[in-house]
């Protein structure tokens, strides 16, 4: 039994958990209305701040579209670009943010990261909806496959065919699933100019330079470097010259 | 009937069987006059060149040109092989003294025509530079050429104080750009330079290459002289390669250059001006290199870009653009020349697309004419000539379509508008075709499409989620055990229910020790609390349940009896009889007699009765 003690303080948890959501989510909302009003009246500088601060608070496929746009216009491609790939990973099926990053590469003329077939299924489909599809179809078969037989009732073939179903799922979403997981070493350089070192310290022989909004994937890390693929070489990169599209700790 | 059909069966299975061999008959000669396959004329090209001799022994030759050089100079340290490049497998280090510093800066290949065939010479050439004086030695090393393993011979450097580079000055490549800061996309002007040694001797150079990441060099507009000019602090001729490069990528692009000296052998037009020597005899290929020259490049700005941008960068002047006629029917074409005007030489310009529109049909443009060049005393201008096929499709306009266009100029940094201006002109009424409109509305859409732009603001922020994929969090992986824990319990608790549907006996028993420890409880707070006649009921009870698995049987319906059966003749001193006999005895007693009775005293059985309810519950269990 939760003693009387305990119950209050579960409900006070509750309460100050519901609040302080809901909190977050009116400043996110304030913000972003906010963003869209300085974006109206071209004050560009202050339509970034006020969508980046929303898209800290509450972070939205939408928002993340509005930060890329006034970004864009405040000259910052690589934030842009950075802030178009987010809403492209949260909503898929956002055009508006595909067509930008589209325009922003042609105008910057920077390269699209180069996706394999696991990464390109993966995009097909919010990251989320995949994960709870392969759980879903796994947990659906595993219970399709043993309840009959708990409830004392036959085994049918549409039962049969149902766990099939179920597996076969599950199956086709692990590609996409490894897409998300291996699309998550996938960020964006940002700062123009960043050398691309021989070694990971400050004083490394740079190989080249790198454009910002250049493309690239994270395949080691070490200290304050990152050791990053781009399509056309490898070399160690400042961690803060480097943004992953999907940030590495939970916001 | 069976009998028919058997028949039928077996007619029709032979009718089939000729029908193919008629067939087969017919085709027979079809197949005898097809005519016979023609060669691959690709085949027959590679058949008819002379093939590439890989089978003579590998010779490898190691040298430093030159091979005495002062502290601090470059040397090119130069390796020979006969054979193809792809076969030699170069090593990325190679064994040097600590006072040399070596880079490796070219690597090419050159078939050298020897009768019938043509012999492979791969050259790798280094560059060399000594921090101290002395005699130094790379020493000889392996390389696997055609997959076996050859030495490549030991080579010697003399680095002195004294060492005259002048007089021992090998040749060598430079690298001139018209602009070393430039915009990706912008036309430059490169020039390879190549003094002659000095004797005056001048040598043709043969597959000039630039190397560096996101470049393209303009192979149309390569020009080559040999001239006068000062260079290093010495007049002389120097042999111009001169070429447009553009540059691709934006960032810092280092190149070098990079080709073979092929004595009088020169490739392709060629002026000379000047006193030069040029040597007869065969030549020597020597794989000559240049140092590095650094191209910063910057995207081109996106503020300011005009509408019909279309990569033209340099400055440009438009004449006024001429039609063909002032006076023309719908659906009958008309030509309109636009002249686009440069400094310099035009090095890249497409015309601009036409403009979507849908009163007018726009065929894309043609270059009229080719390149006209006007030379003066200060400059030289070049001009490009586009013609504009123009069908009105209805007939109330009164001018052609403006053709937007523009270009960035670098100088300026700025783009400028150089659209082609509407041209007054007179529709008369005809015919446009269907089809016309069709095309010219197609088109008009397609143009439209492919345009490319900022989209406007989302309205709304849209769902609010985590940037993190649920696949990276541990909260949802762990989440996975709930599931996971729920279907184990549950087929672990049908299995049991299983087991135990399979053996009641032993739920049956378990059920009945589980019975008898709570009785046992209760027993003994009755006998502490001096309760005899709950004792008495509650030992009667224990002694039941512990006993009725084993007949099996309802606990209540046993008896006294059936107890003392099962004890059996474990009871050797018949004291356990004794103590269940005085139990159900008082149980009875208080059950059917009159007279109360006192049951107290039988509390002082609990040790005994102990005893037996411990047997009871051994064999339980």
């Amino acid at each position: 039994m939760i003693s009387l003690q305990s119950f209050r303080l579960l409900i006070c948890l509750g309460v100050l958990l519901i609040y302080g959501n809901a909190a977050d989510a009116s400043n996110g909302t304030n913000f972003f209305k906010l963003g869209v009003t300085a974006y109206d009246q071209k004050n560009y500088t202050l339509a970034a701040k006020m969508f980046t601060v929303s898209a800290a608070a509450e972070p939205a496929s939408g928002t993340f579209q509005n930060l890329g746009n006034a970004e864009w216009q405040t000259g910052h491609t690589a934030e842009a670009i950075i802030a178009w790939e987010r809403a492209a990973c949260l909503n898929p099926f956002d055009l508006y943010a595909k067509n930008n990053l589209k325009f922003a590469r042609e105008s910057a003329q920077l390269e699209a990261p180069e996706l394999t077939w696991c990464e390109i299924a993966s995009s097909w489909l919010p990251s989320n909806v995949w994960a709870w599809l392969a759980c879903g179809s796994l947990w659906f078969a595993v219970g399709v496959m043993m309840l009959p037989g708990v409830l004392r009732r036959r085994k049918s073939a549409m039962q049969q065919a149902l766990v099939a179903l179920g597996l076969g799922v599950f199956l086709l979403t692990l590609p996409a699933n490894y897409g998300v997981l291996t699309r998550s070493q996938i960020g964006f350089v940002l700062k123009r100019e960043t050398p691309l070192g021989l070694t990971p310290t400050a004083e490394a022989e740079a190989s080249t330079t790198l454009a910002a909004g250049e493309s690239g994937r994270v395949i080691r890390e070490r200290g304050n470097y990152l050791l990053i693929r781009t399509r056309r070489t490898i070399g160690w990169i400042e961690r803060t010259r480097f943004v992953l599209v999907t940030p590495a700790k939970p916001r | 009937m069976r009998l028919a059909a058997g028949f039928f069966g077996y007619w029709k299975f032979n009718v089939e069987r000729w029908m193919f061999f008629f067939a087969f008959l017919i085709c027979l000669p079809v197949f005898a006059q097809s005519p016979a396959p023609q060669p691959d004329p690709l085949m027959q090209l590679m058949l008819t060149q002379p093939s590439i001799e890989i089978n003579t022994n590998v010779e490898i030759k190691a040298v430093f040109d030159p091979p005495v050089v002062g502290v601090g100079e470059k040397t090119t340290y130069r390796v020979t092989v006969n054979a193809v490049s792809d076969s030699i497998k170069w090593p990325e280090d190679i064994y040097a003294p600590g006072e040399l510093n070596i880079k490796r800066s070219a690597r090419g290949q050159i078939l050298q025509p020897a009768g019938a065939v043509l012999k492979p010479m791969t050259t790798i050439n280094h560059h060399v530079t000594a921090t101290a004086t002395g005699d130094f030695t790379i020493p000889e090393f392996k390389v696997k050429v055609y997959g076996r393993n050859v030495t490549v011979p030991a080579a010697r450097l003399i680095v002195s104080t004294n060492a005259s580079s002048a007089a021992l000055r090998p040749a060598r490549l430079f690298i001139e750009l018209s602009e070393t800061n430039a915009y990706s996309g912008q036309p430059i002007k490169v020039r390879v330079l190549m003094p002659a040694t000095l004797n005056n001797f001048m040598q043709a150079l043969q597959q000039v290459q630039l190397n560096g990441d996101g470049i393209l060099l303009d192979q149309s507009a390569v020009r080559q002289r040999i001239q006068q000019m000062e260079f290093g602090g010495r007049t002389g001729p120097t042999f111009i390669y001169e070429s447009t490069l553009t540059p691709l990528v934006a960032g810092r692009i280092d190149m070098t250059a990079q080709a073979f000296t092929a004595g009088n052998q020169f490739s392709g037009s060629i002026s000379i001006s000047g006193n030069t020597v040029i040597q007869g005899g065969n030549p020597q290929y020597l794989l000559l290199d240049s140092d590095p020259v650094r191209l910063n490049v910057e995207p081109l700005p996106r503020a300011g870009a005009l509408s019909g941008f279309n990569g033209a960068i340099g400055r440009f002047t438009l004449d006024a653009p001429q039609l063909e006629t002032n006076r023309v029917r719908v659906g009958d074409a008309v030509k309109l020349l636009v002249t686009f005007r440069t400094e310099g030489e035009i090095k890249r310009l497409l015309a601009p697309p036409p403009p979507a529109v849908t009163n007018w049909q726009m065929l894309p443009p043609l270059p009229e004419g080719g390149l006209m060049m006007t030379a003066t005393k200060e400059s030289i201008t070049s001009a490009q000539t586009f013609s504009y096929t123009l069908i009105p499709l209805t007939n109330n306009m009164t001018s052609t379509p403006a053709i937007p266009f523009s270009y960035f100029d670098p100088q300026r940094k700025v783009y400028v508008d150089l659209t082609i201006p509407a041209m007054p002109i007179q529709v008369l009424s005809g015919v446009a075709t269907a089809e016309a409109q069709a095309i010219a509305q197609a088109a008009a859409a397609t143009t439209n499409e492919k345009k490319l732009k900022l989209s406007g603001l989302a309205t709304a922020s849209g769902r609010v989620t985590s940037l993190v994929p649920l696949q990276l969090r541990s909260a949802f992986l762990s989440g996975q055990l709930v599931p996971l824990l729920g279907f184990t319990g549950l087929w672990l608790w049908d299995r049991r229910r299983r087991f135990y549907e399979s053996h009641p006996h032993i739920l049956v028993r378990k059920r009945a020790l589980r019975a008898l420890l709570r009785e046992r409880a209760e027993l003994n707070k009755a006998a502490r609390s001096n309760n005899g006649s709950r004792f008495v009921d509650l030992a009667v009870s224990a002694l039941r349940i512990g006993s009725a698995p084993h007949f099996p049987a309802t606990p209540r319906a046993l008896v006294g009896s059936d107890v003392l059966e099962l004890l059996g003749n474990e009871d050797s001193n018949g004291r356990s009889s004794e103590v269940v006999r005085r139990i159900f005895a008082a149980t009875d007693a208080a059950q059917f007699s009159a007279a109360t009775s006192d049951a107290t005293d039988l509390l002082a059985l609990r040790p005994e009765l102990d005893r037996v309810l411990d047997r009871l519950e051994e064999k339980l269990k």
